[in-house]
């Protein structure tokens, strides 16, 4: 969705119908840029302010009951971490010295996958069955698992790179990235897939302070065997998320 | 002393103290948030939709409240106004549902005879019917200051219960005519209504 159709979009999105894939994409894009967030928000602020000067009609007591108790063991957004512990240095040099030097990359290729699933969940925007969804992608064999990796640079353990997950019959996309430096002031990542020889806007990647980044992104067309290619590239903060602007910084083709 | 501008930032903070629980899952706090918004709530509510089912859609909203909480980011604008764009949300998921299960006409709805009313072209009754919604006389003078098309479209649409494609068929006018007043009439509104903190 580019600004002009999120434009067209707004009072409705304003106004609570819009539904579905629409309302997701609409909301990806208002995540991505900031005119449109901005734009936005100035008219949500004005219905916020009717809203608080609205005259209280109190409900009925048994109201309030109900929603504590419906709460009471509703689980909120899952917050959840799945971490694996980095081998420590003294490790890598240990094995060093007992593997044969192919063996050796094995167990390095080995490890940085297992990096690979170190990531934070945080503030996963699901209940639980989105939850489930995430595991089952990231674990299932029958999940694809594409590596973005920086073009034409020379394998390097050390080097930023990133995953993409998906599945045929799945309704969510996974991109995980790992060992990334905070992007340059005033810049983004900013995640891109190909289908059908058109690229799209995935999400904005926004590494932890450990260099570790989770973007989760629903999809309803079930049209991931499609996908011809991802990649991250650097853009402006704010930026209208309509094209890639920037070279490819990590990437993946299907061959 | 009624002044919206007047909403102080002391019970900004309160709200956002209270929000910071919630995410933490402190039932408690959302029983505060409850009593603080509840009431707000549900006049809205009832203008769309008949008791039972605006108590229904009350409880929804709270319980969607807790579980979405999360999703509410201070740096992009106020509880209120994120809160309230989630109320409509659920209001307007609800409304297809219940209008299939009602066999009277749209204008049974408590919220949309009175706008109606107003269509016939007496203004006052809209104008009464502002007076009602709303406490805040800052509020309800910014609003009569509105254009009677713009007014009306945002009555009907944000605080009436009707979609827009609903108002543009009773009005006889395309769709995009109706989308164009209400954004005119949020923008014209910006204007009027005091900066918020
Ligand atoms: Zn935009």
């Amino acid at each position: 969705m580019n600004c002009d159709e999120v434009a067209g979009l707004e009072e409705n999105y304003l106004l609570g119908d819009l539904k579905g894939e629409e309302m997701r994409e609409f909301e990806r894009h208002l995540k991505a840029c900031l005119i449109c967030a901005k734009r936005l928000s100035g008219y949500q602020e004005v219905l916020g302010l009717m809203f608080g000067a609205i005259k209280p009609v109190a409900p009925a007591p048994h109201v309030r009951n109900a929603v504590l108790e419906r709460v009471d063991d509703l689980p909120q957004s899952p917050v959840v971490t799945l971490e694996r512990r980095r081998p420590s240095k003294n490790t890598w040099s240990g094995w060093g010295r007992v593997l044969s030097p192919v063996a050796a990359m094995l167990v390095v290729g080995l490890t940085v996958a297992t990096v690979f699933l170190s990531f934070q969940l945080q503030q996963v925007k699901t209940e639980q069955a989105q939850m489930q969804q995430v595991l089952d992608l990231t674990s299932s064999p029958g999940s694809w698992i594409w590596p973005l990796t920086q073009p034409d640079v020379p394998f390097d353990a050390t080097a930023p790179r990133a995953r993409m997950y998906a599945r045929p019959d799945s309704s969510l996309y996974l991109l995980t990235a790992t060992q990334l430096q905070p992007p340059p002031e005033g810049q983004v990542y900013r995640a891109w897939y190909i289908m059908n020889a058109t690229v799209d806007y995935l999400g904005d990647v926004q590494p932890d302070q450990k260099g570790n980044a989770f973007l989760q992104v629903p999809t309803t067309g079930h049209q991931a065997a499609y996908i011809t290619g991802c990649f991250i590239t650097k853009e402006k903060a704010g930026s209208p998320p309509d094209q890639p602007t920037g070279p490819k910084f990590l990437a993946w083709k299907k061959n | 002393m009624d002044s919206i501008s007047a909403i102080n930032s002391q019970e900004q903070q309160a709200i956002e103290e209270l929000v910071k629980r919630v995410r933490l899952g402190d039932t408690q706090a959302l029983g505060a948030l409850y009593d603080r918004y509840a009431g707000r709530v549900y006049a809205f509510l009832l203008r769309a939709v008949q008791r039972e089912l605006a108590e229904e859609l009350l409880q929804d909203v709270f319980v969607a409240l807790w579980q979405k909480v999360y999703l509410y980011d201070p740096q992009r604008g106020s509880f209120n106004a994120w809160f309230f764009t989630l109320v409509r949300h659920r209001l307007y998921d609800a409304l297809p549902k219940y209008q299939k299960h009602q066999s009277e006409d749209l204008l049974s709805v408590p919220g949309v005879v009175e706008s109606v009313a107003e269509l016939a072209g007496d203004r006052s009754d809209l104008e009464d019917q502002v007076l009602r919604l709303f406490r805040d006389e800052e509020l309800r003078r910014a609003v009569n200051h509105l254009p009677p098309d713009q007014r009306q479209t945002i009555m009907m649409t944000y605080f009436g219960g009707l979609s827009h494609r609903e108002l543009a068929e009773k009005l006889n006018l395309p769709v995009s005519t109706i989308k164009g007043r209400a954004r005119l009439g949020l923008q014209r509104l910006r204007q009027l209504l005091p900066e918020q903190s």
